[in-house]
């Protein structure tokens, strides 16, 4: 399994947390289900981190939380984007999507060397 | 829709909102294991199996909630402090516009407050300054002020003699040390005469003193017991004032020289600023040099300090002090030549007196300046109930707009809020301002303020007072909350909202706490009037009294004649009474005198017993001190004090060593003789052996220590040429007094003939008599200007008040007035019954004042000349000032009332 770096690995999460809440709001284990699937199980996060991550972003004000219920009728606490949320994602994709393009660059140019 | 931000209720803020935090992350935690158990079932696992599965993916649960409850909680807390703080800026916002929107109510409330703030603020900075703040010394609490007792002469606080110091200094177990001083003038001149010369306030300590005080010296050393012995080599101590001034902060200052009265000093040290002692004037310090084997036979003549042991009490110390005492005869036998100290403590019973030193400096200013405070506090509280009683005007007309809001869900603590951010800012403004205020008035009462206030000079605006103001603002913002906020009670809510306001009905409870507020204002009102009444009454007896002596016209000038320059009383004789001719021969001058003292200065105080010729009667008691001054035979008719009986003295170059002159009240004393024809030619002795003089004449009685004392027993000596090196009693310190035909202008002519005759004489004090005399009443004239200013203040706003309260009543009833008047009521029984109101709040205003002046005026008492605390016209005078003013306060609503037109009020329904 990769190791990432923690910083780069909790700046993911939460870019990857904000990208699922585009699409409208969603409780935790929604956006967790989302997570694995979309990584291909690659990224293997505990549950635990993820929703210390939802409450931080909360807590920054990137999200915003309400309770619902759930499809099966249970009251669940579903997570929204907000504005500010929303324009952070915008600002972090991008970094990320600079980093692992210098990344893959640097890997490349070392596989060339070697040869 | 538009939320209010709502700040949330008492209940709510303090409730664990934990409980509620970690239920909801529980919640959260537990749906999501149950909806992966669920799935997981769903695709055939085995229900016990998933659920662990489900609990292994989440992670550790116990430290899940821990960490995700604590991100919770964090949040709220920031959350609630956010909304409190949009609460309070928009409610900042909104007083601010209401009070721009009322600036006659906003410039009255802030002036109002500033009066009494910076009333309070101004007294608080000189009551800390002189009497809160410890003096700077080392340790100032364990400082004692040592004196004695003398009951049988009536002499309280008197000081120390060179034998009791040293007996205490050697005998005392229950002090680290003593210490004795004297203040002194001295001219101070430069070794070889290059600068004018200065008279300068000094001290002379004993070597003790110093470190009795625990103060070190900036620069050099203090003095060293070997200072301190007669025939010491002569050094000194300077102020650190006068080592910047005169020697320019020369590093060097130590073994250089300055001439004292004429005999050269060395300066061995430099003291630092903060050591104003015994006065703020004092320049320099020389030591005492007493003779510890035969201390000198000067009677109570040094003010003795001393440190307790640690730990050791007053009283202690007094029964140590006193069992010392007993022990001085051992010590020195000999009081003075011809009186044993048996014989001296067996007539003058002198009592040890111990007593801590900060109160014994300032216990003559104590009692005046706690009774400016309470004036100035009485000044706030009145001023505090007027913006009170705007405010609550304020309210009314927001009755609305407070139902609603509170209709709408705002809480009692958000309504209470919206009074106080109001009260915040009218009293911010006010404390700024008045705190600014303060500020120059203190600054200019320290550089202008009366005489003889002792520390006046150490009173600063500091931390303390900068403290002080912020929590009287904070004091008056809740007050002036209080009052409006009383009746936000949920009826008056509802009735609001009915409008029965307009009818009047619901206006009850205010109208309470209105009439409860202009009680308080005209009894606090009453109060100052009546004590400064007192003092006013006070002042015209002392006016009136007849001091004995004639201070028009006449000016005073002092000159010292230093014994390094005039060696021999016969070389002070010839120069003053050579000045005298001078003077004398100056045009405009009517007469001119010498004398060593002048009434009501404390200067050249010179207390003596004198025991008449064959008088058996004194043998064993102490006869009655007299005050001693030498004069030149002048003196009399420049101060136009009458020659009752005999003649005055001879010219000063004839003037007999012999001769005495008494007062009216010695002659009554001594030979029961108020024509003082019986009493010349009788002989007395200044001590119970020594030369005899004969009185030859008896002069009028002056007052000579206070306007409120009774006069003094005077014995007059001339001042005389050498007789064979005796009992000098000539002085080389004298006033020249003038007294010039009409207003003549002198004074120019006298510096310049002086300077003739010595240009090395500095001249000192000099001060028309008037200014002497009005110089013994000024601290009084000082605290009557408090009183009476703060009188007019009260007065004033007790009246607003009043006039206030009435004018809103009178609007509040106008329909029912109307209605009266339309069904026949006079409208002079109409604006009677609103009078009546008026008059009643003033009667219980009037009666409470009384009853807490009766109280109040035992603490003037000291205060008061001629007049009892319960002077019967002064309490009607107030009594009828004030209730005049208050008649005319309510006449003019009550006139509005009458004036009430019912058909258009009857219309406005």
């Amino acid at each position: 399994m990769p190791q990432f770096p923690e910083e780069l690995l909790r700046g993911t999460l939460d870019a990857l947390i904000l990208k699922t809440l585009t699409w409208g709001p969603r409780h935790g284990y929604a956006i967790a289900g989302w997570i694995r699937q979309t990584s291909r199980e690659s990224l293997a996060v505990e549950d635990r981190a993820l929703y210390l991550a939802l409450h931080r972003l909360e807590d920054k004000g990137w999200v915003e939380s309400e309770w619902g219920l759930s499809d099966n009728n249970r009251r669940a606490k579903f997570y929204q984007l907000t504005a500010t949320g929303r324009a952070h994602l915008k600002a972090e994709s991008s970094r990320l999507a600079r980093y692992t393009e210098g990344l893959f660059r640097v890997l490349e140019a070392g596989a060339w060397e070697s040869r | 829709m538009h939320r209010e931000p709502r700040i949330p209720g008492l209940r709510r803020t303090l409730r664990n909102p934990a409980g509620r935090i970690e239920r909801d992350v529980d919640d959260e935690v537990a749906f999501h294991i149950d909806s992966r158990v669920a799935e997981l079932t769903a695709a055939g696992v085995d229900p016990d199996a998933a659920r662990r599965r489900a609990k292994a993916e989440f992670g550790d649960l116990v430290a899940s909630r821990r960490e995700l409850a604590a991100v919770d909680r964090r949040r709220y807390r920031r959350e609630l402090i956010a909304r409190a703080v949009d609460a309070v800026s928009l409610e900042l916002r909104h007083a601010m516009r209401s009070l721009v929107r009322a600036p006659a109510f906003t410039t009255a409330a802030v002036l109002t407050l500033v009066v009494g703030i910076g009333a309070v603020v101004t007294i608080f900075a000189v009551v800390n300054g002189i009497l809160l703040r410890p003096l700077p010394f080392g340790q100032p609490e364990r400082l004692i002020a040592a004196s004695h007792d003398l009951p049988p002469l009536g002499l309280f606080h008197e000081p120390q003699t060179a034998s009791t110091y040293f007996a205490y200094q050697r005998l005392a177990q229950t002090i680290d040390g003593i210490g004795v001083y004297q203040e002194a003038d001295v001219n101070v001149a430069e070794p070889r005469g290059v600068a004018e010369p200065e008279r300068m306030t000094m001290a002379r300590v004993s070597a003790s003193l110093i470190p009795t005080l625990e103060v070190s010296p900036l620069l050099g050393r203090a003095f060293a017991d070997a200072d301190d012995r007669p025939g010491a080599q002569p050094v000194m101590l300077v102020s650190e004032a006068m080592w910047r001034n005169r020697f320019g902060g020369d590093e060097k200052i130590v073994g250089r020289r300055l001439d004292l009265d004429g005999v050269s000093y060395e300066i061995v040290g430099v003291m630092p600023e903060s050591f104003r002692f015994p006065t703020a004037e004092t320049r320099l310090w020389v030591p005492l040099r007493l003779d510890p084997v035969n201390p000198p036979p000067t009677a109570y003549a040094y003010t003795g300090i001393a440190r307790l042991k640690p730990g050791v009490t007053i009283a202690a110390a007094q029964r140590d002090f006193t069992s010392v005492l007993r022990r001085l005869p051992e010590l020195f036998p000999s009081f003075v030549p011809g009186i044993s100290t048996e014989t001296m403590i067996a007539q003058m019973h002198p009592q040890p007196v111990v007593a801590p030193l900060a109160a014994e400096l300032t216990g003559s200013i104590a009692r005046t300046l706690w009774t400016v405070s309470v004036a100035a506090a009485l000044i706030l509280l009145v001023a505090c109930a007027n913006v009170a009683n705007l405010m609550l005007v304020k309210a009314d007309a927001r009755q609305r707009e407070i139902a609603v809001r509170s209709a709408l869900g705002a809480g009692r603590a958000r309504l209470l809020l919206l009074f106080f951010t109001e009260s915040a800012l009218v009293t911010t403004l006010a404390t700024v301002l008045a705190f600014a205020a303060a500020s120059a008035a203190v600054r200019l009462l320290v550089a202008a303020g009366p005489l003889g206030i002792p520390r006046l000079s150490e009173v600063t605006v500091d931390a303390r007072a900068v403290a002080f103001t912020t929590v009287i603002g904070v004091f008056v913002a809740a007050a002036c909350t209080l009052f409006p906020s009383l009746r936000l009670g949920p009826a008056q809510q509802n009735a609001t909202l009915r409008g029965d306001v307009r009818g009047g009905t619901a206006g009850r409870r205010q109208h309470r706490v209105r009439g409860t507020l202009v009680v308080a204002q005209i009894a606090s009102a009453l109060v100052v009037l009546a004590g400064s009444g007192l003092l006013i009454r006070t002042f015209q007896r002392l006016s009136a009294v007849r001091p004995g002596f004639d201070s028009e016209h006449v000016s005073t000038f002092w000159i010292s004649l230093p014994a390094g320059r005039y060696k021999s009383d016969t070389s002070v004789v010839q120069f003053y009474g050579a000045l005298v001719d001078r003077v004398a021969a100056m045009p405009g001058v009517a007469a001119v005198g010498l004398s060593s003292r002048l009434p009501l200065e404390i200067h050249g105080i010179d207390q003596n017993p004198l025991y008449p010729e064959d008088d058996a009667s004194y043998s064993n008691k102490l006869p009655p001190l007299q005050l001693f001054t030498a004069v030149s035979p002048d003196y009399f008719k420049a101060m136009r004090i009458p020659v009752l009986a005999g003649t005055t003295f001879q010219p000063m170059s004839v003037q007999r060593f012999e001769e005495a002159i008494i007062s009216r009240s010695s002659a009554i004393a001594f030979w029961k003789d108020s024509t003082g024809v019986s009493a010349i030619g009788k002989r007395f002795r200044p001590l119970p052996t020594g030369r005899l003089y004969t009185v030859i004449g008896v002069v009028g009685d002056i007052r000579d220590t206070a306007l409120s004392a009774a006069p003094s027993q005077v014995v007059y000596f001339p001042e005389t040429l050498e007789a064979n090196g005796l009992a000098r009693r000539t002085k080389r310190t004298m006033a020249l007094v003038v007294r010039t035909a009409g207003a003549a202008a002198v004074e120019g002519t006298i510096r310049q003939t002086v300077r003739d005759a010595d240009p090395t004489l500095p001249i000192f004090d000099v001060r028309p008599m008037r200014a002497v005399l009005s110089a013994a009443t000024s601290q009084l004239t000082f605290v009557i200007a408090v009183l009476a200013a703060a009188a007019a203040v009260t007065l004033m706003l007790g009246a607003i008040g009043l006039y206030g309260v009435l004018a809103y009543v009178v609007t509040l009833r106008a329909r029912e007035l109307g209605i009266r008047i339309a069904l026949g009521a006079t409208p002079g029984a109409v604006a009677a019954s609103m009078a009546k109101y008026g008059i009643r709040l003033t009667a219980i205003g009037v009666a409470i004042g009384l009853g807490v002046f009766t109280l109040a005026a035992r603490f003037l008492r000291t205060m008061l000349f001629g007049v009892t605390p319960g002077d019967p016209l002064t309490l009607s005078s107030a009594v009828f000032l004030l209730v005049g003013v208050a008649l005319t306060a309510s006449w003019l609503p009550a006139r509005r009332a009458a004036r009430v037109d019912p058909a258009s009020t009857l219309r406005a329904e």
